[in-house]
């Protein structure tokens, strides 16, 4: 894949990415962005090993809930807490209500298991299918079910949407 | 009821996409500086190659030297060289403490160039 190539792919699923890494980094993204450009510069670097198969954004994912791992779980990174920078850069460009929305639901995420966060993100905001999410996490479908079910379960008890 | 609601809320409330145009021209930059690592990394990558190439071709050619000179040694005459040796036996140790040394700095030297990147010999 060349350089053009990669841009053009890129351009079209950049946005998606770095709001699935901001749900995941509970609403910092800053952080998000960081994680992004990691994974993106990886993915670039590895581009000659896609091979087609598969959505080019699934495999983006795949690298960028890695790289996500990598940076918040080896260096045991705290989150920052949402009402701190990390709270203006998630409600940024919004109107009151919306912001009042998504700063409770990052705050409800940032709540939950990872596991659940992830699956709850791709399933809900980047409408991928039970399958697809399985083979990004690699894990069977059957335990994406459970966790989506968990997960809705969890964030029930942190969010008012009655 | 509820946990269709509740699935309709997730999907309505997402957050919308981030604008990309200063993402992307950060990311473009840093592509650039990858390129240039990735460029100095194939570099290196065919020196190196090009290295053990001539190093095996040296090889090879003194092979074929030594193996010449031991085959046909009954046929020259190799008199001159015998006393040359032979008066070398008499500094035996310290040739030998020499070329011990002088294989251990290069070995280190190598070693230090490979990890620095620093070509000692410019």
């Amino acid at each position: 894949m060349t350089r053009e190539q990669f841009i053009f792919h890129v351009r079209g699923c950049q946005g998606s990415l770095r709001r699935f890494l901001a749900a995941l980094c509970g609403g910092d993204t800053a952080l998000a962005d960081d994680i992004a450009q990691d994974a993106l510069l990886r993915a670039y670097v590895a581009s000659e090993k896609f091979a087609g198969e598969g959505r080019f954004r699934s495999w983006l994912f795949k690298i960028g809930y890695n790289c996500f791992i990598n940076k918040i779980k080896a260096s045991s990174l705290p989150l920052s807490p949402i009402d701190g920078p990390a709270a203006r850069n998630a409600i940024g460009g919004y109107g009151a209500d919306e912001s009042f929305r998504h700063q409770e639901l990052y705050l409800a995420l940032r709540k939950i298991p990872e596991k659940e966060r992830v699956v709850i993100v791709l399933h809900y905001f980047e409408d991928l299918s039970i399958k697809e999410i399985s083979k990004i996490l690699e894990i069977p479908t059957g335990t994406v079910k459970y966790h989506l079910s968990l997960g809705r379960n969890h964030l029930k008890e942190y969010i008012s949407y009655e | 009821m509820s946990e269709e609601k509740f699935e309709k809320y997730l999907r309505d409330n997402k957050p919308s996409e981030p604008d990309g145009d200063n993402f992307l021209l950060e990311l473009s930059s840093r592509m650039s500086a990858v390129e240039g690592i990735k460029e100095t990394v194939v570099k290196e990558r065919r020196r190196e190659k090009s290295r053990i190439v001539t190093a095996l071709i040296v090889g090879f050619a003194c092979g074929i030297g030594a193996e010449a000179i031991i085959l046909l040694a009954p046929l020259l005459n190799f008199e001159i060289a015998a006393e040359y040796l032979l008066s070398l036996e008499k500094w035996e140790m310290p040739v030998l403490l020499i070329v011990a040394g002088s294989t251990m700095a290069i070995s280190y030297l190598l070693s230090r160039e490979k990890r620095s990147r620093f070509r000692w010999w410019s």
